[in-house]
């Protein structure tokens, strides 16, 4: 009788030990669904789009409706979950690569909500100061990068698998910004910094390549986790110079509470307060404009004729009555 | 007392939340919610790894079973060595997002330190009292419950504690999967500078995880007691 309860205690042990994470993946498994079938909305966004005042909050009021359920998670995750149709509806940024690749589509934000958020090269002024050449050096690149230009250079590192460092590098061939070979340095140390996510590490990869290329010694700082650590970075020292976004430094940087939403305006304002500030100069800025943007799954959408945020918050109050 | 300390620190970061961002996460229902969210994943996913690793860390420590719990152990202490956001992350590349991955991935790294510590006490019981238990005549069964649990309790309990207090830690890194908990109001504060949040998030969990080894020491003394 004891053997048999030990040699069973084994096998019922084992069993359980296996079974556990059996059982916890049935309920997160993948949902299979008809395009457009959503009987639940739930949202997915990161931490940060979920309270900024030009975020999820503001943009449910001045849309008049309301999701089922907000999920908040890592920004690189809410693309995957949307795809796999764990959500319905995704916040995302409108020139990730991977929407294009996942068969998402941006919803035009037909009220105008979303702010300008135009990057370009925010440099230290005493780096400045000591080499004045950084300011056409560098500011002879954002205006090259239009929207189109930067989707297809995200998709490069996000579809199809490419270093950013080698896709910043053919760019700049491209563009006749740099030359094959980059000369022995022969000017100082300048520290390039950058956010974690794709396009600031390609941003981060071609100022990298540049300043190499004018001879300076370009050490890789790049891929600091969000906003708030690069810019400590930046203002204490750390790093000397990466690529911010202007309504980020209006909003987070600067802590205003009201959102702009021209490009030219915010870029002024921000370039004025943030060298009174913190003594930091702002470069010349990109064309492209990389604001939040409301994705679904391109299936979803057409079933459902959603083009627009507003025809999402139609079929999302119809449904409700 | 440390539910008094959490319930002062939620009121005055609720009336005090210093922003117009803090204020829109900061409200007492929401950190009701993270709250029932966070204590839900640490009392279940701790309270599942008890129950399988308690079992399982007696089972390799059988004499026939030697061999299994020395190759066992091994595996165990490196699998220590992998990161807890890491484990987070691969648990969400197979379950996908939430709850219930959160939870997969806090029972499977908790249950490394119960399953070691139960190994390790029950391998600390002296042979000799074992051979004095099998001299009087005792049965098996009535030497683990008798002699070898009793005596191997404390470090047992020092696993299931460390276990505890390491998973309200890592609970926090469940809201990058959509899971919530106090994590929530970490990452928001840093993503959005605002100190309140970070520090509440902070200072929540940390009482928490206090909280939880203040109550596991009662259930220890208790049983101590008792035995």
């Amino acid at each position: 009788m004891r053997r048999l309860i030990s040699k069973y205690g084994i096998i019922w042990l084992i069993s359980l030990l296996f079974l556990l994470p059996l059982l916890s993946g049935c309920s997160g498994g993948q949902a299979q669904r008809a395009p457009g079938a959503i009987d639940k909305w739930v949202f997915a966004t990161d931490h940060e789009f979920s309270v900024r005042p030009d975020g999820l909050p503001e943009l449910l009021k001045l849309y008049g409706f309301e999701f089922d359920e907000v999920r908040i998670m890592d920004l690189g995750v809410t693309y995957g979950a949307l795809r796999d149709g764990q959500v319905a509806a995704a916040m995302g940024f409108a020139t990730d690569g991977r929407i294009a690749a996942f068969d998402l589509v941006n919803l035009e934000d037909d009220k105008n909500f979303f702010p300008v958020y135009n990057p370009a090269p925010v440099v230290r002024k005493e780096i400045l100061d000591r080499y004045p050449e950084l300011e056409e050096i560098l500011g002879r690149i954002g205006p090259l990068l239009d929207t189109e230009t930067m989707i297809n250079l995200n998709a490069q590192v996000d579809v199809e698998n490419k270093d950013p460092k080698e896709v910043a590098r053919q760019w700049l061939l491209e563009q006749g910004l740099i030359k094959e070979e980059a000369p022995a340095p022969t000017k100082g140390k300048i520290v390039v910094g950058s956010k974690e996510f794709t396009e600031q590490l390609i941003l981060g990869a071609i100022t990298i390549q540049v300043l190499a290329d004018a001879g300076f010694e370009a050490v890789d700082s790049t891929g600091l986790a969000g906003s708030e650590v690069v810019r400590k970075a930046l203002t204490s020292g750390e790093i000397d110079v990466y690529w911010e976004y202007t309504g980020t430094a209006w909003l987070v940087h600067l802590g205003h509470d009201e959102p702009l939403t021209d490009s030219e305006e915010c870029y002024n304002r921000v370039k004025e307060e943030d060298l009174a500030r913190y003594n930091l100069v702002w470069l010349t800025y990109a064309p492209f404009d990389n604001t939040y943007t409301i994705m679904m799954r391109k299936a979803d959408a057409e079933a459902l004729g959603i083009k627009t945020i507003s025809d999402l918050a139609r079929v999302i109050n119809e449904g409700r009555k | 007392m440390f539910v008094t300390c959490g319930g002062a620190a939620a009121v005055y970061f609720v009336e005090n939340p210093g922003s117009a961002m803090a204020a829109r996460v900061l409200t007492y229902n929401h950190l009701a919610v993270l709250t029932a969210q966070h204590v839900g994943m640490v009392v279940i996913s701790s309270l599942l790894a008890a129950t399988t690793a308690l079992p399982l860390g007696i089972l390799i420590s059988r004499p026939r079973l030697r061999l299994l719990g020395t190759i066992l152990e091994n595996i165990v202490n490196i699998g220590q060595t992998i990161p807890s956001i890491a484990v987070i992350a691969l648990s969400f590349t197979v379950l996908g997002l939430g709850f219930n991955t959160a939870l997969f991935a806090l029972w499977l790294y908790s249950l490394l330190p119960i399953l070691r510590n139960t190994y390790a006490g029950i391998m600390s019981v002296p042979p000799g009292v074992r051979e004095a238990a099998v001299g009087m005549g005792m049965r098996p069964w009535r030497i683990l419950f008798k002699v070898e649990l009793p005596l191997a309790f404390p470090i047992i309990m020092a696993g299931i504690r460390t276990a505890v207090v390491v998973n309200v830690g890592t609970a926090t890194l469940a809201t990058f999967i959509g899971a919530g908990g106090f994590g929530h109001l970490i990452v928001t504060g840093i993503m959005v500078r605002r100190l309140q949040l970070l520090l509440s998030g902070c200072i929540l969990s940390a009482l928490l995880a206090m909280l939880c080894d203040h109550l596991l020491g009662m259930v220890e003394e208790k049983v101590k007691a008792s035995i």
